[in-house]
């Protein structure tokens, strides 16, 4: 009892505070000091805005009278407005725009065009239609490809339950098989520094062509890679722009290419021309830069190509003195007529004038006049019976017609040659049927039948001479 | 005489009861008075939507009131939702992190908006198969503007909310807030940078532990036994707020469904989401 006497304060408090104290360390086992919690600073987000433009006033080249051939048989995933400010800057050049609807085959359309335009196709070329194309790319024609990663056309397959996707690569590539650039089925992709999403390229590092020369950064949204093979990358990617098929460093990776003969264009993207993209940084500069090379084409025309043979006027001349009689007249307004539907007029010159295309009508026993525009073509012309053609070899005169075509930059000419000018206006009708499926082509050359020789009219009259012009014309 | 001696009077008694065994059972009520200290488990088992939010906004307002609250768990397994109800939902955690500690327990999925409120705890466990990640936003694009014959707004955004182009770029924002949020809840734990994180991978648990996504691979189990040692408690009690405080689970109809009734993995609303959608079947 005097030990609790002693020390009841004592004994008080610790049967108070060891029952407290018992159970509170059974169930904590010290003080917990919370680190400082940060909270993510929302406010210094803001919404990212596009690169300023950059496209300053232009200087305008016009190409009056250059046709650009926009597909549209392919399925093609765009919308003819899609491409307003690309149209605009072709039109405000003088240039038309025609689609392929199918009213026009497309072989007769690539023989008067400056460029084939192909926006994301979905349905693949015919092997027809790949070779067309590649002897109008051949001739000097330009071939323009552009795609999309977000165009491909997707069908819903019924009896599985899937989405089958068609993506526009794989068509296109079909037709850009022969030109050794490939677009690979693929986006690309820069998580470090986009152009307002992932998906939205920027490009800064261009290839040296006059397409890419002034621009300083372009941006495309939603871009397959190009692989440029044989050709050259026009606009390359970053360290940091990934292709989507290999999720890794895609340096030296292009959007755009060029081939080597620089007549096939290829791109990864087409909605950089679509506004509002197509204000945001250099990107309205490259539409314009595309807008001239798609003009700028020379697309060398050759005899099959006929009536898509001329650029300019056309004005009719008589070689040697021939006299324009009731015979030749009525071919030759069929041949007008032919020329006006692709927009060519014609008119009967008695010289050659400063300026407008030739077609140069005559006999193969030529005249002093006719020489200087049938010379380069070395055509053996000594015997009275046959012509030596250097490419074709030699040839009977009798009951055939010539069609001989020289091209420059400032005047076409195409020379209509029969053994006799009684021939001659066989061969006129031949040709302003437009079907030249009775003739052999051979590039700038070609032989063409027109019947029996001297016989194909059976009469043939000839007319008094036309008021102020030569008397006599010296007959085969 | 000596048992007489020993025997003690009825003051003697009356002495010790006053001061020991009267301390004794006073000290005794006292300790009991003192809670057992429970770690509230909060599921996250839907989609996040306001339904959602609202449900678990209100048990961490719960926990953060109550004392004997000492932990919390949240359990996630949740595609992600809407992207103001899981910046509303994060920034309570956020709140709450700051009084108690808080672990999130991936059990199926943690992906996209309910990566975002994981990172949002102080440590993440999943399992080596949950999915994890999935950090980005997604969203439909709006319609060009348009105006109609019979239906007059007052502005070329009235009817259509945002310009196409913008709504990209909100998204953008959002994006790199998100990226912001993993960055500070992570902080030196993650291993990657932006240009793999934000790729917007789902990864498995194990290699989401590799990357520097969670903290370590484990069950519930292991969460609650994390949460329990962040704030030095033992014999604590686990319990359900949503049942403490009488939550109904509650739907909401996030996901469309399809004609015949089936729930397809699609917001049944456009707008932008931090929501993982499962790739649709695509034969290319």
């Amino acid at each position: 009892m005097g030990f609790i006497k002693r020390y009841r304060i004592w004994i008080v408090l610790a049967l108070l505070i060891v029952p407290v104290a018992l159970r509170g360390l059974s169930f904590y086992h010290g003080y917990v000091i919370r680190p400082k919690v940060l909270s993510p600073d929302f406010a210094s987000n803001a919404i990212p805005e596009p690169p300023i433009s950059t496209s300053a006033p232009e200087q305008i080249t016009l190409r009056t009278g250059k046709v650009v051939i926009m597909d549209f048989l392919h399925s093609n995933q765009i919308a003819p407005s899609d491409m307003s400010s690309f149209v605009t800057a072709l039109t405000q050049r003088g240039a038309r725009v025609e689609i392929t609807n199918g009213d026009l085959p497309l072989a007769t359309q690539l023989k008067y065009a400056s460029a084939y335009l192909v926006f994301s196709p979905s349905t693949s070329f015919s092997a027809e239609e790949v070779n067309l194309v590649r002897n109008f790319v051949t001739s000097g024609g330009r071939l323009m490809v552009f795609t999309d990663p977000t165009r491909g056309m997707s069908t819903y397959d019924y009896n599985s339950g899937l989405t089958i996707n068609q993506p526009d690569a794989d068509s296109a590539n079909n037709l850009l098989a022969p030109f050794g650039i490939s677009i690979n089925n693929d986006y690309l992709y820069n998580l470090v520094k986009s152009e307002g999403n992932f998906r939205n390229v920027l490009f800064s590092t261009f290839g040296s062509s006059t397409l890419t020369g002034d621009l300083t950064q372009v941006a495309f949204y939603g871009v397959h890679s190009v692989d440029a093979g044989s050709g050259m990358p026009l606009i390359i990617g970053d360290k940091n722009t990934y292709s989507s098929l290999t999720d890794s460093d895609g340096s030296g990776m292009a959007a755009a290419a060029v081939s080597a003969d620089g007549n096939v264009l290829v791109f990864g993207d087409f909605s950089f021309m679509i506004p509002p993209y197509n204000t945001v940084a250099d990107n309205g500069n490259l539409i314009r830069h595309i807008a001239d090379y798609a003009l700028g084409g020379t697309h060398t025309h050759s005899v099959a190509d006929f009536p898509y043979v001329f650029d300019r006027n056309v004005y009719v001349v008589p070689a040697g003195g021939m006299q324009m009689t009731a015979d030749m007249l009525a071919p030759l307004a069929s041949l007008q007529n032919e020329l006006l539907a692709t927009s060519t007029s014609l008119a009967i010159q008695a010289e050659p004038p400063a300026e407008g295309d030739l077609l140069v009508v005559g006999s193969l026993t030529p005249s002093d006049d006719l020489i200087p525009y049938i010379e380069s073509f070395h055509l053996g012309l000594d015997d009275p019976s046959t012509i030596v053609i250097p490419s074709l070899g030699t040839v009977s005169r009798s009951g055939i017609g010539l069609l001989l075509y020289h091209y420059t930059a400032t005047r076409n000419t195409l020379i209509l040659l029969t053994d006799t000018l009684d021939d001659l206006p066989a061969l006129i009708d031949l040709v302003s049927s437009g079907d030249l499926s009775s003739c052999v082509t051979q590039g700038d050359i070609g032989v063409c039948s027109i019947g029996s020789g001297n016989s194909y009219y059976a009469e043939p009259t000839w007319e008094p001479p036309l008021e102020g012009t030569p008397s006599s014309t010296p007959s085969g | 005489m000596k048992i007489g001696k020993s025997e003690i009077s009825w003051g003697q008694t009356q002495y010790i009861l006053l001061w020991i065994a009267l301390p004794l059972i006073i000290g005794v009520l006292i300790a009991a008075a003192i809670p057992r200290p429970i770690i509230g488990v909060i599921h996250l088992d839907t989609a996040i939507d306001s339904y959602a939010a609202g449900d678990l906004i209100a048990q961490i307002d719960y926990a953060r009131q109550r004392t004997e609250v000492r932990a919390v768990v949240l359990m996630v397994d949740s595609p992600g939702g809407t992207v103001v109800d899981t910046e509303s939902i994060y920034q309570e955690l956020l709140q709450l992190r700051q009084d108690k500690p808080v672990v999130a327990s991936v059990a199926g999925m943690a992906a996209s908006g309910a990566y975002y409120l994981s990172v949002g705890t102080d440590y993440i466990i999943a399992n080596p198969t949950s999915e994890v990640g999935n950090i980005g936003v997604i969203g439909t694009l709006p319609d060009n503007p348009a105006i109609f014959e019979s239906l007059v707004s007052t502005g070329p955004y009235k009817l259509w909310g945002e310009p196409r182009d913008t709504f990209q770029r909100e998204m953008e924002m959002i994006k790199q807030d998100f990226y912001q949020a993993v960055k500070l809840g992570r902080g030196d734990r993650l291993l990657v940078g932006p240009e793999v994180i934000l790729t917007g991978r789902i990864w498995p648990g194990s290699e989401a532990l590799r990357i520097g996504l969670i903290d370590s691979l484990g069950s519930q189990s292991v969460a609650i036994a994390t949460a329990a040692r962040l704030a030095r408690i033992s014999n604590y009690r686990v319990t359900d707020l949503a049942g403490l405080i009488g939550i109904q689970a509650s739907s909401s109809g996030f996901f469309a469904q399809s004609p015949d009734g089936v729930t397809l993995p699609y917001p049944n609303q456009t707008g932008i989401y931090l929501l993982y959608i499962p790739p649709v079947p695509v034969e290319r």
